[in-house]
């Protein structure tokens, strides 16, 4: 698949990429090199000009924006470079957002944020106000956040950027955890270690994909 | 989805709404203020006119017009027909109708020596007008003999007969008085003192006197009716009808306007304007309403990627920023109208009057301050609804 912006500029070469279910791999590269907008073309935040996305052998690229909607929705799990949490708000309200177009009552949704905040670490915090937590437990809120509908695919653009290097390796270890529950985790970073943590490294310059590293 | 899931839902809507507004609260009372102001406009001054038109009610009730004129506008010398009078009459609100005429504003009235001459009105009447007046024989003969005169016979008012020196209880035998230069015997004096006190200075005569004698066909041609109140405007209706069925006369109800439907009147003018400056208010606060929404939604840019992202559809984020502005719209109504019905209370308080409220105001004005709010939220919702998800990702 391949991308460009409207003046014709071509962010991403057409490039073929097979990522297997249940996996952790790390896109890395030099800054604008293309690794956000391929993570934004996997997590389907926008649709490739040209070529083909499966997911799951079901083609995405050519959706409707609402099916797009109920992909992410349904599938795919966001953590950002700067969490985007809520700030006024409570830490499990900020996981809830996780849960749209779930069909869940109160306790349902009340039991799933407790659990993801198990998983991070943070059911102490739940009710505090997300504008107080520390650099670590906004981005463990943000995952706990793309957990907590155990979506099939994690997407985490640069979530150790802003992190002490303890903190990171924490951040990293849980998302590479995320594939015990059956996800594919997709990492987007410039932070060696990630290599670590996950299954396979791939490589992004000037919108090429120029090797892959199986680690 | 089940009923339990809906309302699940709408509840999660509303308390995102709520939360929204209450983190910014600046924004939202400013939101809020325009709403406010426009529905306490409108319940104040709706109040405040009803409570006074109840006031004004209660006064006039005594004061009501009971008297019908039908005038005609084409000069006719045969007047009216006696049988159509007649059957106005027979009308169950009519007491008495009859014509009272003014055949001429000024005429030259003195008496038989010239002396103590003016200009005084001439009046063509007969006994059912006199009564449907309220014009009072006080001397002299009766009004009934007004059907038998027919030459230079006239009736003077009280006040004209202290002018020509005429004195009430002087034997009228042999009275005369010059109208026009023309010799008229004096057969009686008249007053009225029930908005009729021009025939107290003026000549009354009949209509075969008047055209006999002076000749044309007089200026203001017209019958008058004593009625039961509240019924005037009725009755003129219908006498327009009855009296000039082939609209041969022209004829016009010239009944004057009644007290309580005038002022009725300025009560309903006085609701229009409050309706008025609360729909200029309600722009306002609209317009207020979609500016700060979409402050809002543009300092919420990331928020509402970072939901777009999640997988909020475009409608939901829509409806989210809508039920935003609906809150505040409810809210905002809710306050307008304690603050217009608290306004109007010390209003009503501060005259002695009893506070009247109509039962579907409050609600009216609730709906109309949602409306309001709603309108005003669709742009913002729009905008709102268009935050592509990339914005999360790339802020």
């Amino acid at each position: 698949m391949e991308v460009s912006e409207p003046v014709a500029t071509r962010i991403l070469h057409p490039l073929d990429l097979d990522i297997a279910a249940a996996t952790a791999v790390a896109v890395v590269g030099p800054s604008g090199a293309g690794k956000t907008t391929l993570a934004s073309l996997i997590g389907a935040l926008q649709q490739p000009t040209e070529g083909s996305y499966r997911f799951d052998g079901k083609e995405i690229a050519g959706m409707s924006r609402a099916g797009l909607a109920e992909f992410r929705a349904r599938d795919v799990g966001f953590v950002f470079q700067h969490s985007h949490l809520i700030e006024e708000r409570s830490v499990t309200a900020n996981v809830e957002l996780g849960l749209v177009g779930a069909d869940l009552s109160r306790a349902e949704r009340a039991d799933l944020c407790t659990t993801a905040l198990e998983w991070v670490g943070l059911a102490a915090l739940a009710a505090r106000r997300s504008g107080f937590l520390s650099g670590g437990e906004r981005h463990r809120v943000a995952i706990a956040r793309a957990l907590v509908k155990s979506p099939r695919l994690i997407i985490a653009d640069e979530p150790t950027a802003a992190l002490d290097q303890e903190t990171g390796r924490g951040i990293l270890e849980l998302l590479a955890n995320a594939t015990v529950h059956g996800a594919t985790v997709i990492l987007v970073t410039h932070d060696p270690r990630a290599a670590e943590y996950v299954d396979a490294v791939h490589r992004i310059v000037d919108g090429r994909l120029v090797d892959e590293a199986h680690s | 989805m089940t009923w339990r899931r809906r309302i699940e839902t709408i509840r999660r809507m509303a308390a995102d709404a709520a939360a929204s507004l209450l983190l910014r609260p600046g924004h939202t009372i400013g939101m809020i203020a325009g709403i406010t102001l426009g529905v306490a406009g409108v319940v104040g001054i709706v109040v405040i006119a009803d409570t006074q038109q109840v006031q004004i009610d209660r006064q006039f009730d005594l004061q009501r017009s009971d008297r019908v004129v039908v005038r005609s506008f084409s000069p006719t010398q045969a007047g009216f027909d006696p049988q159509r009078v007649a059957a106005v009459e027979e009308l169950e609100p009519v007491v008495d109708a009859g014509e009272f005429s003014i055949w001429s504003g000024a005429v030259t009235v003195s008496r038989t020596d010239g002396a103590a001459r003016s200009s005084r009105p001439l009046l063509v009447v007969d006994a059912a007008g006199l009564r449907a007046t309220d014009t009072r024989v006080v001397a002299g003969a009766p009004g009934d003999d007004l059907a038998a005169a027919r030459g230079p016979v006239a009736w003077i008012g009280e006040r004209l007969a202290q002018d020509l020196g005429v004195a009430p209880g002087s034997d009228l035998a042999d009275t005369r008085v010059l109208v026009r230069g023309i010799p008229f015997e004096v057969a009686g004096i008249v007053a009225n003192d029930d908005g009729f006190g021009y025939a107290s200075s003026g000549v009354l005569v009949s209509r075969p006197t008047a055209v006999a004698v002076l000749g044309g066909a007089g200026e203001n041609v017209r019958v008058i009716a004593h009625v039961r109140p509240g019924s005037a405007s009725a009755v003129g209706d219908n006498m327009v009808a009855g009296l000039d069925p082939h609209r041969e006369l022209t004829l016009e109800d010239v009944t004057p306007p009644d007290g309580k439907i005038l002022l009725s009147k300025v009560g309903s003018d006085l609701r229009r304007i409050g309706a008025a400056l609360g729909g200029f208010m309600g722009l306002v606060g609209m317009i207020t309403v979609a500016n700060t929404l979409m402050m809002a939604v543009y300092q919420r840019r990331r928020e509402l990627g970072l939901r777009s992202a999640m997988g909020w559809k475009r409608r939901r984020i829509g409806v989210l920023v809508l039920t935003e502005s609906a809150t505040a719209g409810i809210v905002a109504s809710i306050l307008g109208v304690g603050l217009g019905l608290g306004v109007a209370a010390i209003w009503s308080h501060l005259q002695h009057w009893e506070l009247i409220l109509a039962p579907w105001l409050p609600l009216a004005a609730i709906g109309a301050g949602l409306t309001a709010s709603l309108v005003g939220g669709l742009i913002p919702a729009y905008l709102a609804a268009s935050t592509p998800p990339m914005t999360a990702m790339r802020s």
